[in-house]
């Protein structure tokens, strides 16, 4: 029996979670509750949105349809999961909405400018670096599929343990594994022709001894 | 640069994700870091990964736009939903995804084409007095794949996902193909996976039969290339030949720039990122052509006619999306249509489906409401005789579209040929601007006195 059910097979109740009350009281139609839930989630779900598809246009808009979605469907939460993970679960079910309206979209406009990022500079400068590092890393997300991209950022830029993320991507303990060794794969693909390892190590190094 | 040739070896492959995330026991780290030293490929995967992000997580979040105004606009929001959370979501996209225009929409019945054998029933009797021709309706799935096939990229059957009708960009009723394929998939719109996004329902073959009865007009969409090849020709019987010729006599060679021109102008700023792409969108409209850059955020629709007069119809500066609310028209379902029919199709003169006249005065067509609830009343069981009906006034109003912009067509046509400048309308502007494309030393703010003065009393372009 794999992990993943073993867990299912024990009825779990996540009474003690920390967000358990928070729940039930946005369920019981405490408006207060609910504002908490907002400030609490906010900006998780923000970045969540801006690293799956980076695009600061749009963004504000599909995170409020994220929390009106959870606005209208709280009643429907059966704290099966914690709630975090329940937001998360719309958050990301939205965001893929969303990929496929514009794959739509894409087709009527029937191609794309293909813009290629710049290479990592091999100056030393540590904060233009890490700018560009970040770039680089969204432009590489950018290029991975959606599940691939998806699971990334939920692992490493929301520090979700493999079983969070199999929750939230409702998948096997043993896909999460596999897909996102196949994520960090494609994304490596993608990214290191415009890697330069050296001059990360030349500023890392430099910061150290300054 | 790295050497991209270098991969985990098969044996550890599996365990160095883990590893790096902190999955892993202590005995099992303890193998993997063992392992490391001996082997150059799971090496440089971990190095790799690790260099990769250290460092830019906080700056990563830094990174996420930030929006002061945001929890306060969500909440009033939150304020303008009916009851408080009660309503399902799944109903409202439901109702709404129908209207979302997807694509490789065939409109079947028979404009000029003598009239194939109806696979099963004929409503003719049903058929509205208005609309000369008869219905064919009832055709299965599989009739439309061997339509498809015939006129199109063959459709694999065994992987199409599904053949359905739909509403149409103009409020038509049409055919929407999705296929699971991946090759075909990127011609029918990449909609593998949307079936379920779209027609979620268990009344689904209830809601179908319905919406067949009120299927009519035989057209097909066009898809042009940017060199003004035809892409993809559905349907349009001997009309294909005719608009290449019409393309490339009216473009010269020169398409992308003009329409790039056209898309600068109309949206009021140039972009680096605009590459055009031509395609005529309409069924029974020919003559118009939807221009779309590929930022994805602007597109025109350009009348080929007026094209060739260099009259641009409609002009979306910027796509705001709307947010559920703004539409609102009592417990109907407004938000997904809207959003929908504003990012893919025309409304200008928001709330107004999808159509192209040369006034707002002579907007015709249905309300994003009235859409709503005509869709609305489909889904929920409207009989057949009071879906005809409504699709004899959708018919009507679109007929007077047609007619009002074959009359806009020919005045431009006059128009230009009794002055050296054309006229472009736009929505937003509250009147008409001429520009020059092709003649790119012309200034459209000039230009634009000169075209709000009325020439000869024959330009219909201009805002009263």
């Amino acid at each position: 029996m794999d992990a993943r059910a073993a867990v299912l097979d024990e009825p779990i109740s996540y009474e003690n979670s920390p967000d358990y009350e928070l729940a039930i009281a946005c369920q019981s139609g405490d408006r207060k509750a609910f504002q908490r839930l907002v400030r609490q989630y906010q900006e998780k779900v923000r970045g969540l949105v801006y690293s799956i598809l980076s695009d600061p246009d749009t963004m504000d808009d599909l995170v409020q349809e994220i929390f009106i979605k959870v606005y209208t469907s709280i009643n429907r939460f059966e704290h099966r999961s914690n709630l975090g993970t329940w937001i998360y679960r719309i958050a990301v079910n939205h965001c893929r909405d969303e990929i496929r309206r514009r794959r739509v979209r894409r087709f009527f406009s029937m191609e794309k400018m293909e813009l290629d990022p710049m290479e990592m500079s091999p100056t030393a400068d540590k904060a233009l670096l890490k700018k560009e590092r970040i770039e680089l890393v969204r432009w590489g997300l950018s290029k991975v599929s959606e599940k691939h991209r998806t699971i990334i950022v939920l692992r490493d830029f929301e520090d979700m343990s493999y079983e969070q993320i199999a929750e939230v991507l409702n998948l096997e303990l043993g896909t999460v594994k596999s897909r996102l060794n196949r994520a960090r794969l494609a994304l490596k693909d993608v990214i290191s022709p415009f890697w330069h390892q050296e001059s990360l190590n030349d500023a890392e190094h430099e910061n150290e001894s300054m | 640069m790295l050497n991209t040739k270098m991969n985990p070896c098969k044996n550890f492959q599996d365990e160095l994700d883990p590893y790096l995330d902190g999955e892993l026991n202590p005995e099992s780290a303890e193998k993997v870091e063992s392992h490391l030293p001996g082997c150059e490929g799971c090496r440089e995967y971990v190095s790799f990964q690790k260099s990769l992000l250290t460092g830019i997580k906080e700056d990563w979040k830094k990174d996420v736009p930030s929006n002061p105004y945001f929890y306060a606009g969500l909440m009033e929001k939150i304020d303008r939903q009916p009851a408080g959370p009660q309503l399902s979501w799944g109903k409202l996209a439901f109702a709404g995804s129908a209207l979302m225009i997807v694509g490789v929409f065939v409109f079947f019945s028979v404009s000029n084409k003598p009239q194939t054998e109806p696979t099963q029933e004929i409503v003719s009797s049903a058929q509205p007095a208005s609309s000369a021709q008869p219905l064919i309706t009832g055709l299965k799935s599989s009739d439309m794949l061997a339509f498809l096939y015939q006129e199109m990229v063959p459709v694999d059957p065994a992987r199409t996902e599904y053949v359905r009708l739909v509403t149409g960009d103009d409020g038509r009723p049409g055919l929407l193909v999705s296929a699971s394929d991946e090759k075909t998939e990127t011609i029918y719109l990449q909609l593998s996976g949307m079936a379920d996004q779209f027609f979620p329902s268990e009344r689904e073959a209830e809601i179908n039969s319905q919406l067949q009865k009120f299927a009519g007009i035989l057209c097909g969409g066009i898809l042009v290339d940017r060199k003004g090849q035809l892409l993809v020709d559905p349907s349009v019987y001997q009309l294909k030949e005719k608009i290449q010729q019409k393309l490339a006599g009216l473009l010269g060679g020169k398409v992308n720039e003009n329409l790039k021109n056209a898309l600068a102008v109309l949206t009021g700023k140039e972009s680096g990122l605009v590459k055009t792409s031509l395609m005529i969108s309409f069924p029974e409209r020919t003559d118009l052509v939807k221009v779309s850059s590929s930022d994805e955020n602007e597109y025109a629709l350009i009348s080929v006619d007026a094209f060739t007069v260099r009259s641009l119809r409609q002009a979306v500066p910027r796509f705001s999306r709307l947010v559920p609310g703004e539409f609102q028209a009592g417990a109907e379902p407004s938000y997904a249509v809207v959003e929908t029919q504003k990012r893919l199709f025309t409304p200008s003169q928001p709330g107004v489906v999808s159509v192209a006249s040369n006034s707002p005065k002579k907007e015709t067509g249905l309300t994003l409401v009235e859409a709503n609830q005509l869709l609305f009343s489909l889904r929920n069981g409207l009989k057949p005789e009071e879906v005809l009906a409504k699709k004899a006034a959708l018919d009507e109003a679109f007929n007077q579209y047609l007619k009002d912009t074959q009359e806009l067509a020919k005045q431009v046509k006059l128009q230009r040929e009794q002055s050296a400048g054309f006229k472009v309308y736009v929505p937003n502007s509250g009147g008409v601007k001429v520009v020059g494309f092709g003649s790119s030393n012309r200034e459209p703010d000039s230009l634009k006195k000169k075209a709000s003065k009325k020439e000869n009393g024959t330009t219909t372009l201009d805002n009263e």
